[in-house]
């Protein structure tokens, strides 16, 4: 049983790739140390390139650090098996991408549920329910082709929520809405944190979703420094 | 509300219908495999069915045959048969005939002529076709009736063999009138269902039957109340009940034999054969009964000094019952003939007399013998019983109508000789001693010509119950055969025309299998991000794999279950070729459809599991690669390459060039056939090798840096990112082109060096088969007479005469598994002088330079070698060189024939030769030559063909060129050949449409790619060509690998005599697939260059 406050502990995570044969290799993230509470949100901005999204997948168990310690609820993540990181991003982590990734050929209310295929429960209800508060109760049935981007985009929050993960990560969430809808998401993704308790990690680009969910971080050069300015 | 969980096979359900376009793709991929499948195992089926439907149509309810063929049994034979066994046992006689439609002067040979009566038509199931009539009213079946374009009503000539009891072989049979000609009328047609397709032979082809009174047939053969053909009912009688049943039913007469009395108390055994058949001597022997052995012979002349005595009889007289055998060089002389001679004892006389030597040439024997004594008429006890009869001779009322089967110079004849003719008879007028006798006089048909018998205590009846029992039928050639089971175990196995379909569109089951697994992966490429997703909410991997896996084997399904309907379509749609255009395969029209679910299961299930496994393996690659790629549809790019793969490749290729290298430095193409594999593997290898080079150019291009990147470079470096796809477009474009040139080089021409002596026709110029044979060697004199060569302008003429022993058309013109074929007897030297034909293989110890003298030696007692074409052996056969063929020769005893040899397509095909000695010591009633190679040396061949066309023509002559004889064999060949063609270009057709995919995807994912190089400045057509260059680069390395390595394959084909490499129907294959691949480029090019390029820019 964890004795740790923190919900996840990021300890000098590094991560560089090979170029080509002989070459140097390139940093990508570089000694990244963050701690997060529960509850917590965190908004990672920083100029492309500079490797927010690889820090996001790190912490997402979708790629590993070259080097560094990663633990969620105290337990080391960065050696753990394949299956039990797959059965990690299941049960505790809600990804939410720039753009939505609905199954075009499942309506609403299945995709919401697509992550409950790895569980096999029963968690219709809970999806209505989701559902009903992002406001998309009457699109249930709809195939996504029929959706605006912003209810795509609030069904794939949905999806994140499911399995009522601690942990959401969304990367560049608004990154492909209009103005008006990227301002509805930030709304809905900072009310689902103060209503679900969930920790939230956002990568982004956009200077006003990062300042409507606040605790700003700066990647530059593979370097995670607070934001102090903000 | 209602509770609702997600599950694998909604998503599979979903996926499915909402990618219908690329679904509809994948199933036509495997739609295409389920179609070629199940069709190719239909046809299998369906041939199949359809010999067994043909051998129950030409046998009705026929279980056994017995066919005597020169021996004639006696009609009580059947009946008692019938009676002890209570099934229908049907007298018939077969012999060979010719027919002629003189209105239109039209002539069929090779005609079955059967005498039958009601019984043969119970057995078929039918009412005799010409009634109560015993006349010259015929019934033919339809497919006479067709050739000879006759109809019910018509006349016709019918001319058959005069099958007499005595072998042409035999000394002094009469070689006269060896056929008689009966003019008839055709009251019926016969088809199929009426029995028409009557044959005891193995084959599907009709043949030429005609049914004749078998009272009216046995009349004008002179053999009344007799038969040489019993069929019998296949009731619940076994093969052994009807053995036993014959040997107590067997009779004398049925031997041939009969008595003749020679005073109260002796009797003496003759034979309708003149000499006594030695199973028939040994039956005495066995049977403890004492008897007197005869062997007299007609002599030509006894000389002594400048006198000479012609034509007289000679005898051993009753050999144990002479007080004073003559010694071995003695001879005891009636005083007539010494009063003729003018000897005394101790004179030396010689005798001269006619012998048929092993070519069946008359040839001159001479023995010196000492008179021992002189024997006065009055005490002189041989008498004229001591001949036996012989028809044309002894029936002679004057020595001037002698009709002998030897050179008989009439003239000769003095006054006083036909004195003693009129009063002495037949009496032999000189006794020799019984081995010098067997020593000059023994032949194949026997050593004795009577044999005598005291009637003691035993009757006539006695002593023929105690001979038959030691004489088992079988030992005359008297075996019921089971032709049924036969014939159906023939069709059984048969020529698998599923396993031939199946080979013939491996290319194109392989091709669809290939472009299912290619658009399937496309499918997946396109959709990689969902993968990606499914990931990274922590979908198990095993779980996405058993979705995808799950649409695909759906896919492979649904695909199959309609390839199946698909699959019957197409299986009319060969059958129907196959007795159309494709008729050379068959020889038959007769083909039935004819399906069996487990085929229809097997097909299914074949190509459905290929097609999962494929698909499994393209979702395997897919749900493998990296998460942080999947999830953002990034597995299209296949950089990841394991450097142990690489050096496994190096490796690889390494091996295989010292393999390459090895074969060319070590075997020479021109072994030909014997190479044949080792090319076609040489010609895999190398395409193997090019593959393995492309990948390895495709992953160090991949690899490569460039500092000023060209558009070239980046196509190149395109398709080494796509490098399982463009090897696999690479791969299937150079299997097509080498499988089409492997297969078109194997096309025969028999024209091409046809006139070599080691080529498929042996370098002779005709071919000739006669219905009734020919009693002489056409080279001899006797022989020059019959065929009318007797002229000096054809001294140059020459033949190769052939024995024939009947058996089944082992040919590839005949589709079932051949067990027993025609046999062929031949002198080997006349083919090992000319060194004639090519061995493609033969056993180990087979002198290479002398092959044929391997047809001389003797095995075991009951093994002799044979020869036959190596087609014939592994496809009528499905035998190989050294194994054995059995056959049960005429004497019952088993006979093997092994293989010692086989022969690189020939005219031999459909036969199996034996040497000529070995032939008439197991088939010794088969006299005369059927089969004939002609050397024309010299003379016009047509001139030549014309002449012995008409010579022979009575005897039922059908001469073909030797050339057109192998050229028919080829046009089996040739057609599976084209049906392999049409299913191979089909699969290429689909190897380019594969380009063309890959192309339009490749183009497609570059769309903004073509569009910056519009934007800074490069025009429509610039583009175009670069890209042309680029999979042009595919398209062409396809050609140059598939065409190399075809050629590899086919080397040994080119040295092969009459081989003719196509390579203009090559270039035209080359040329139309680079044109097709062009046409799917520029498609390609097209389909992702439509509409505003730039908005794809504005759109990045």
């Amino acid at each position: 049983m964890s004795t740790s406050k923190y919900l996840l502990e990021l300890d000098n995570i590094s991560k560089s790739y090979s170029t080509a044969p002989g070459q140097a290799q390139l940093f990508v993230l570089k000694d990244v140390t963050i701690n997060v509470l529960p509850g917590q949100i965190v908004t990672i901005v920083g100029p492309s390139g500079s490797g927010k999204s690889t820090l996001l997948n790190i912490i997402g168990l979708l790629d590993k650090p070259t080097s560094g310690s990663l633990k969620l609820n105290g337990m080391e993540l960065s050696k753990m098996p394949e299956d039990k990181k797959t059965r990690m991003r299941n049960r505790n982590i809600g990804f939410i991408f720039q753009l939505h990734h609905l199954l075009p050929h499942l309506t609403v209310l299945e995709n919401v549920l697509v992550p409950t295929l790895a569980t096999k429960e029963d968690k219709s209800g809970h999806a209505l329910e989701l559902l009903k508060r992002v406001g998309l109760e009457n699109r249930r049935d709809y195939f996504p082709g029929l959706l605006s981007g912003g209810e795509r985009q609030r069904a794939a929050v949905v999806r994140a929520l499911i399995n009522r993960p601690q942990l959401i990560l969304a990367d560049e969430p608004t990154g492909a809405l209009d103005q008006h809808t990227a301002r509805e998401i930030g709304a809905l993704l900072a009310e689902l944190n103060l209503q679900e308790k969930v920790t939230l990690i956002t990568v982004t680009h956009s200077v006003e979703l990062a300042a409507m969910l606040g605790n700003i971080y700066t990647l530059t050069e593979g370097k995670l420094q607070p934001n102090e300015n903000v | 509300m209602k509770t609702f969980k997600i599950s694998l096979s909604l998503l599979v359900r979903r996926s499915i219908l909402y990618y219908w376009r690329t679904n509809i793709n994948v199933l036509a991929g495997v739609i295409l495999c389920t179609t070629v499948l199940v069709g190719a195992l239909v046809t299998g089926d369906s041939v199949r069915f359809s010999l067994k439907k043909i051998t129950l149509a030409r046998l009705g309810k026929i279980g056994y045959a017995l066919v005597a063929g020169d021996r004639f049994f006696s009609l009580e034979l059947a009946e008692k048969l019938t009676d002890s066994l209570g099934v229908i046992i049907a007298p018939a006689i077969q012999v060979p005939g010719i027919t002629v439609n003189q209105k239109e002067q039209r002539r069929i040979n090779q005609v079955q002529v059967l005498g039958v009566d009601e019984t043969f038509w119970n057995l078929g199931g039918v009412s005799a076709p010409f009634g109560d009539s015993v006349g010259n009213h015929i019934a033919v079946n339809l497919a006479l009736a067709k050739r000879l374009n006759v109809q019910k009503g018509d006349d016709i000539l019918l001319r058959i063999k005069n099958v007499n009891a005595i072998p042409l072989d035999v000394p002094f049979a009469v070689q006269e009138q060896s056929n008689i000609a009966v003019p008839v009328k055709i009251v019926a047609v016969l088809t199929d269902q009426q029995f028409g397709r009557f044959n005891l032979q193995t084959s599907q082809t009709a043949p030429f039957n005609v049914f004749i009174p078998l009272k009216f047939l046995s009349g004008l053969i002179q053999q009344k109340n007799r038969g040489n053909l019993l069929l019998a009912e296949n009731g619940s009688i076994t093969e052994s009940q009807l053995s036993y049943a014959l040997k107590t039913c067997f009779g004398f007469q049925d031997a041939g034999l009969f008595w003749r009395r020679v005073d109260e108390s002796t009797i003496d055994l003759l034979s309708d054969r003149i000499f006594i058949d030695p199973p028939i001597v040994d039956a005495v022997k066995r049977s403890k009964l004492f008897f007197r052995p005869i062997l007299t012979y007609f002599a030509n002349e006894m000389t002594f000094e400048n006198s000479s005595s012609p034509f007289l009889f000679v005898t051993t007289g009753e050999q144990n019952a002479l007080k004073k055998l003559p010694e071995d060089n003695e001879i005891i002389v009636n005083d007539w003939l010494a009063r003729d001679l003018g000897v005394g004892i101790g004179s030396s006389v010689q005798m001269r007399y006619w012998i048929v030597g092993s070519t069946d040439k008359l040839q001159h024997g001479l023995h010196r013998f000492i008179v021992r004594d002189v024997v006065p008429m009055k005490d002189w006890h041989i008498d004229n019983s001591m001949v036996p009869p012989i028809p044309g001779l002894t029936d002679a009322n004057h020595c001037r109508e002698w009709e002998a089967g030897i050179p008989v110079d009439l003239d000769k004849i003095r006054d006083k000789d036909e004195k003693y003719w009129q009063q002495y008879g037949t009496t032999p007028k000189a006794l020799v001693n019984p081995a010098v006798a067997k020593e000059m006089w023994a032949n194949r048909f026997g050593s004795e010509t009577a044999i005598r018998f005291l009637l003691q205590n035993l009757q006539q009846k006695d002593i023929e119950e105690k001979i038959l029992q030691h004489l088992p039928p079988d030992s005359l050639g008297f075996v019921f055969l089971p032709v049924l089971q036969e014939g159906l175990a023939a069709s059984r196995d048969s020529v698998d025309f599923g396993q031939l379909f199946l080979g013939l569109s491996f290319f194109i089951i392989i091709a669809a299998v290939l472009l299912t697994g290619l658009l399937f992966a496309f499918g997946l490429d396109h959709r990689g991000s969902q993968t990606g997703l499914l990931l990274a909410v922590g979908i198990p991997r095993k779980n996405i794999t058993k979705l995808l896996i799950f649409e695909g084997a759906a896919l492979s399904v649904i695909g199959g279950t309609l390839g199946v309907i698909f699959g019957v379509l197409y299986n009319k749609i060969v059958l129907y070729a196959l007795g159309t255009v494709w008729r050379g395969a068959v020889g038959t029209s007769s083909m039935y459809l004819y399906i069996k679910p487990v085929s229809l299961l097997i097909g299914f299930l074949a190509s459905t599991i290929v097609a999962a496994v494929a698909l499994a393996f393209v979702v395997r690659k897919q749900v493998n690669a990296p998460i942080s790629q999947t999830q953002r549809g990034q597995f299209a790019a296949e950089k990841t390459v394991h450097k142990s793969s690489k050096i496994l490749s190096i490796i690889f290729l390494f091996a295989i060039g010292m393999a390459i290298l090895i074969i060319l430095i070590t075997t020479s193409p021109q072994k030909g056939m014997q190479v044949a594999g080792l090319f076609f593997g040489l010609g895999f290898l190398y395409l193997t090798a090019v593959l393995l080079m492309a990948n390895l150019f495709f992953i160090k291009s991949g690899d490569k840096q460039s500092t000023r990147p060209s558009v070239q470079n980046i196509g190149i470096r395109n398709n080494s990112r796509h490098r399982i796809k463009s090897l696999t477009t690479i791969g299937l474009l150079a299997c097509g082109i080498f499988i089409t040139i492997a297969v078109g080089a194997n096309r025969t021409n028999s024209l091409k060096n046809a006139h070599l002596r080691s080529s498929g026709t042996g370098g002779f110029t005709l071919f000739a088969e006669t219905v009734i044979p020919i009693p002489y060697h056409p080279n001899f004199s006797n022989g020059r007479q019959a065929t009318g060569l007797a002229d000096n302008q054809y001294d140059s003429v020459s033949f190769v005469p052939f024995r024939v022993r009947e058996g089944d058309d082992a040919s590839c013109l005949n589709l079932n598994r051949v067990t027993k074929p025609r046999i062929l007897g031949v002198q080997p030297k006349d083919l090992s002088q000319r060194r004639v034909f090519t061995f493609a293989k033969t056993v180990p110890g087979v002198d290479k330079d002398n092959p044929w003298s391997a047809l001389q030696t003797d095995i075991a007692p009951d093994i002799i070698p044979g020869v036959a074409d190596m087609t014939v052996i592994t496809w009528g056969f499905g035998k190989a060189v050294g194994d054995t063929l059995r056959f049960i020769d005429e004497s019952g005893k088993t006979l093997n024939i092994k293989l010692v040899g086989g022969l690189a397509n020939s005219i031999f095909q459909g036969n199996l030769i034996i040497s000529n000695d070995h032939f008439i010591r197991h088939f010794p009633s088969i006299s005369g030559y059927r089969l004939f190679l002609v050397d024309a040396g010299g003379l016009d061949d047509e001139k030549l063909l014309n002449t012995l066309s008409w010579n022979l023509q009575d005897y039922g002559i059908d001469i073909t060129k030797t050339i057109e004889k192998l050229e028919s064999f080829s046009i089996v060949t040739n057609t599976y050949l084209n049906i392999f063609l049409a299913l191979g270009g089909l699969g290429l057709m689909i190897g380019t449409l594969g380009l063309g995919i890959l192309v339009a995807r490749n183009l497609v994912e570059r769309r903004s790619e073509l569009a910056l190089l519009q934007a800074v400045g490069w025009s429509i057509s610039l583009i175009y060509k670069v890209i042309f260059s680029e999979y042009g680069f595919i398209l062409i390395m396809g050609l140059i690998a598939g065409v190399v390595a075809g050629i590899l394959a086919v080397l040994p084909a080119i040295f092969l005599p009459g081989a003719k490499i196509p390579f203009g129907f090559i270039g035209i294959i080359i040329v139309f697939i680079f044109m097709n691949g062009l046409f799917w480029i520029f498609w390609a090019v097209k389909y992702s260059v439509r509409g505003e390029l730039l908005d794809a820019l504005r759109h990045e």
